[in-house]
């Protein structure tokens, strides 16, 4: 397979990359890294997709975070398409870099990753496009996806362009994707209204000396720092050079020497990294706030402590996970079926228990209505999507109050690299 | 003491033994394992460390600029600063808790089965992850574990306590409990190993057993006291999780810092990290041999 364009925008051509890096045996640190270092070309054999697969008995093998790497779905897959699948649950800080490091080759098929993933596993080469003529309810995404200026995307044009490919969107074709969006949400804070006796409704709650040692922070260079940069911003304090999810030097600077100093100040309990850690952080009361996940706080709501997720003034840190497909996958197919399977009821009724909302709601909406939700006499629908059980309005409500979304930063070195002086500060 | 020395003479010059030994091949698959599992990856690590990288990936376009970075940073020394404090404290906990430990166990108890019970306990923790013993902490020692709920039942506090969880105190209480025992160890062999003549002949000759401790057994077990601090301090050196999982992950040490890097994908950059802390490490080592003088003593 010839490297995409989209690779060849970046730094390194995958061929190039594969050939120097040996990238793949990296994790091993063996001799197979010597080999690699040397420049063999034993790594960067190819296959063929799709032509192959119609042959044989297709699979699929997919990996992510816990939240959508799900038993319940995989087996409703299995049983509906006849397509055996088989998932593997990894940390969210693992999952790009197990997959780089030489799953993608022959471990897994799809990737459940989320757009700020997406850049990086363009640019190592590990992914091939994904036709949208493939994906049967393309047209039912929202508009945020899928159309270029469509209310609640952000200045770079996120999520629009993290998921078409640069030539469909450069050309206007918009016939290929990088991913399928399967779900999305706004992430802000979670906290425990017992121990915070306000209606929080600003990240500003996380740096404030009212809640000194009492904070937990999602251990990534990119969720803290922009929430920072939100607050200020939103306060009419600060205005960036760049954009909130897409920060200059500058901007980085600012927002990590606010850190540097509200840590010195003995704010922040401790950085977070793993989502069952998390739920026990909020349930124990080791924390009383934390910028949280959403099923985190409704899996402390659901052990019977009370736990709310914020609705912020600054707007919501937007993501979204979606079905990436590997460079050497020969299950093509497979993938596209598991995407059009994310997109209709059955999943989407799944992980709207925990927060996570479809992108395509038309498609799953009487799936949705049929399925219980944790309030008794109120369906999934009216109680997640119609806004009548979520702390924070509806689904629509939600889509249009972006503050950034989940991306990879042009600073991202830099970031990272003042992200350490912040956690080793 | 003469017993000791002379059978170390023996074999005191391995490479000349060796290669006048017909059983020399028997080194050969310890050889082996040691260039694959030592050698090559350390020399790949060296070689990623001069290659360029970014998030996105490496390339191996030659650089010093990672070495630059380190040590020009303020972030790394002042990260060298804080582990070497970590670990000096350390040290001397570990010293102060495991010598009466060790004397205790070799000078006070008598029968001899007690004495293998109780240096067997002493390693029963190691039967469990280290992972998961320092994941016990947090059920211990966090605010609704059982230390807090203890205190707070018998009123001792009005309130559970941060300060057991997620501190720099608490991270380094979790690191002399994670590594007494290789300080108790060597100590206990060493003060079995003392001639017994030269303890009675210093009490035959008036010595209190203070001053017998301080001038006959603590200059001879100084060996064992300074394998326990290699010990110690190589593993402290390369523990990445303790800070982590009990210290809350916002006073990283050396290694953590590695693994930091590792997982942004900066590994050029994370394995010029790992080279300065094998030097570091292999300095701080070779300075505690030379200090204790151990390659004449053992």
């Amino acid at each position: 397979m010839e490297s995409h364009p989209d690779q060849e925008d970046r730094e390194f051509t995958r061929r190039a990359f594969l050939n120097k890096a040996g990238y793949a045996t990296l994790g091993v640190g063996s001799l197979g890294v010597l080999l690699a270092a040397c420049g063999s070309d034993a790594t960067s054999t190819t296959v063929a997709t799709t032509s192959t697969a119609a042959a044989r008995q297709l699979q699929l093998r997919t990996m992510g975070i816990g939240t959508t790497v799900l038993d319940s779905v995989l087996t409703e897959f299995q049983t509906k398409t006849g397509i055996p699948a088989t998932g593997t649950q990894t940390g969210f800080g693992d999952m790009v870099p197990q997959w780089i490091q030489g799953g993608y080759r022959d471990q897994w098929d799809v990737m459940e990753a989320q757009g700020a993933q997406i850049a990086p596993l363009v640019a190592a080469g590990t992914l091939q496009p994904i036709k949208v003529a493939d994906i049967t309810h393309w047209n039912d995404l929202l508009e945020v996806f899928r159309v270029p200026g469509a209310a609640g995307q952000d200045g770079d044009g996120h999520p629009f362009t993290q998921i078409y490919t640069k030539a469909a969107r450069d050309s206007g074709r918009l016939d290929e994707v990088w991913v399928v969006p399967t779900v999305w949400n706004g992430d802000t804070i979670g906290y425990r209204t017992d121990l915070i006796d306000e209606k929080l409704t600003s990240y500003g709650a996380l740096w404030d000396p009212k809640y000194q040692g009492k904070v937990a922070l999602f251990n990534s260079s990119l969720r803290a720092p922009m929430e920072v940069l939100a607050t200020f911003v939103t306060a009419g304090e600060y205005q960036t050079e760049g954009t909130i999810g897409n920060p200059s030097k500058a901007d980085v600077d600012f927002a990590i020497d606010f850190l540097i100093e509200r840590k010195a100040e003995g704010q922040f309990r401790l950085l977070w990294d793993d989502f069952g850690a998390a739920i026990e952080l909020l349930d124990t009361g080791e924390v009383s706030l934390m910028n949280a996940w959403e099923p985190i706080v409704r899996e402390v709501a659901a052990r019977g402590k009370p736990a709310v997720y914020a609705t912020v003034k600054e707007g919501y840190n937007m993501w979204f996970h979606g079905i990436v497909l590997s460079a050497e996958s020969q299950n093509y197919d497979a993938a596209v079926e598991y995407a059009n399977f994310w997109h209709e009821g059955f999943a989407p009724a799944v992980v709207a228990n925990q927060g996570y909302i479809t992108p395509t709601p038309s498609v799953a909406q009487s799936a949705l209505k049929g399925a219980d939700s944790p309030v008794e006499g109120v369906n999934a629908w009216d109680y997640w999507y119609d806004g009548k059980g979520r702390d924070r309005g509806s689904v629509n409500d939600i889509a249009s109050s972006a503050a950034w979304w989940w991306q990879f930063p042009d600073e991202s070195e830099y970031l990272n690299s003042r992200w350490q002086d912040f956690v080793a500060s | 003491m003469t017993r000791t020395r002379s059978s170390i003479r023996v074999g005191s010059p391995p490479a000349r033994v060796g290669l006048e030994n017909r059983q020399a091949w028997l080194a050969t698959p310890a050889l082996l394992w040691i260039l694959l599992g030592l050698v090559v990856p350390l020399t790949a690590i060296v070689v990623f460390s001069f290659w360029t990288g970014s998030s996105i990936g490496m390339s191996s376009d030659l650089t010093t600029s990672n070495y630059a970075n380190i040590l020009t940073s303020d972030t790394f020394w002042g990260t060298v600063r804080w582990t070497f404090r970590v670990l000096i404290i350390v040290l001397l906990s570990v010293t102060l808790l495991g010598l009466p430990v060790a004397y205790f166990t070799a000078r006070v108890i008598t029968v001899e089965w007690i004495r293998t019970g109780l240096i067997f306990l002493l390693f029963v923790p190691f039967l469990v992850s280290y992972i998961i013993r320092m994941i016990t902490w947090i059920p211990l020692f966090g605010r609704a574990g059982i230390v807090n709920w203890t205190l707070t039942t018998i009123k001792v506090l009005d309130a559970p306590s941060d300060f057991l969880l997620y501190t720099s105190p608490s991270m380094i209480t979790a690191l002399v409990f994670l590594y007494v025992a290789f300080m108790v160890g060597p100590v206990y062999f060493k003060l079995q190993q003392l001639d017994k003549d030269l303890i009675r002949a210093a009490q035959n000759l008036g010595a209190s057993p203070l001053r017998t401790f301080l001038t006959v057994e603590l200059p001879l077990i100084r060996p064992g006291i300074v394998i326990g601090w290699l010990f110690v301090s190589v593993m402290i050196m390369s523990d990445f999780a303790t800070e982590r999982i009990v210290g809350g992950g916002l006073s990283p040490m050396l290694a953590g810092t590695v693994w930091r890097r590792a997982e942004v994908l900066l590994w050029p950059q994370a394995s010029a990290q790992a080279v300065t802390l094998v030097i570091l490490t292999l300095a701080l080592a070779s300075g505690l041999i030379r200090f204790a003088q151990l390659d004449q003593d053992l």
